[in-house]
């Protein structure tokens, strides 16, 4: 009775399913994280405006913009520039956010394209 | 295709090989040198500097220091004696600002750059006529800090500091040093 040739062994085909869950768990991971530190870091930047903002009426009542000529309006242009710098460091820190997400969801499908093909694809950049 | 080039010249080969054979051999050496770049993550922030974040802190520090220290209030008369308090803490941000504007900040992908013109909430067009915000966020609030020491020290050699103008100067320094600091350690990922 003649042996039969041995078949190669099949590669790991995930689920469609195993990978939504593998890129939802990568995903969530960084975006408690960063949500956390974000919220935080708005919160507490609006407080301090408006601080400053308040602070800013009761120094003009207070009179102690009188005797120094433009600070009050160099007080006010710092308000402006202050709240333009809040806006674009969120920015900045969603970018970081971006970043860690894309790096993330690619490394999780490209990790199960290698195990199912044998192969080290090349990954996009 | 430098890289293709400079291996070309460079091949430790004998004149007997053929043009084909030193062809071949530079296009395996430029694959080589390209693998890397196919492997490498997407960068779309710079890389986080402790030498950055410490020179920071260590900024911070001194000015509540110094806030703390005038928080009563001051005369102009002795702020000879503040003086070198106000010069090290604004010394000690432009060297910070000059670490932050020397460091080499990442291009987009053109894979990247593409999706982030696409999900833009307003369009290129509308943005061009403003002014343009600094690609590193902590550039920005770097040049506040300083403008904000530089004018207390300003007022507080020509006037005198009362409680409440230190007040409103702390607020300023507190608003634009937690911008700075939050994201230069966001950095660290």
């Amino acid at each position: 009775m003649p042996t039969l040739p041995t078949l190669p062994t099949l590669p790991t085909l995930p689920t469609i399913d195993e990978l939504i869950k593998d890129i939802n768990d990568a995903a969530s991971k960084i975006l408690n994280k960063d949500v956390t530190t974000i919220t935080g870091f708005a919160k507490s930047q609006q407080i301090k405006l408006a601080k400053f903002a308040v602070w800013i009426a009761e120094a003009e009542i207070a009179g102690e913009f009188k005797n120094i000529p433009g600070l009050r309006d160099e007080f006010l242009q710092s308000l402006q520039d202050m709240i333009r710098d809040f806006i674009n460091t969120l920015r900045g820190l969603a970018m970081v956010t971006i970043e860690k997400l894309w790096n993330a969801i690619v490394n999780v499908i490209w990790s199960a394209l290698d195990k199912a093909t044998g192969l080290a694809l090349p990954r996009p950049i | 295709m430098r890289v293709a080039f400079s291996a070309f010249l460079l091949l430790p080969v004998s004149r007997t090989l053929e043009f084909s054979n030193r062809f071949v051999i530079a296009a395996l050496v430029l694959i080589v040198a390209a693998l890397p770049l196919s492997g490498c993550a997407v960068k779309l922030a710079p890389e986080y500097d402790k030498a950055i974040f410490d020179g920071l802190a260590k900024a911070n520090e001194e000015a509540m220091t110094l806030f703390s220290s005038v928080a009563s209030g001051v005369k102009k008369d002795n702020f000879s004696r503040r003086q070198a308090s106000y010069d090290g803490v604004i010394g000690k941000l432009d060297a910070v600002r000059v670490q932050i504007g020397s460091r080499v900040a990442p291009e987009s992908p053109a894979l990247m750059a593409e999706i982030l013109k696409r999900t833009a909430a307003v369009p290129a067009s509308e943005t061009s006529a403003q002014p343009a915000l600094p690609a590193v966020p902590s550039l920005g609030s770097l040049d506040r800090l300083i403008q904000t020491m530089t004018s207390m020290r300003n007022v507080d050699s020509q006037h005198g500091l009362s409680p409440m103008l230190v007040m409103g100067y702390k607020l300023r320094f507190e608003i634009s040093m937690e911008q700075a600091l939050t994201y230069e350690k966001a950095l660290n990922r």
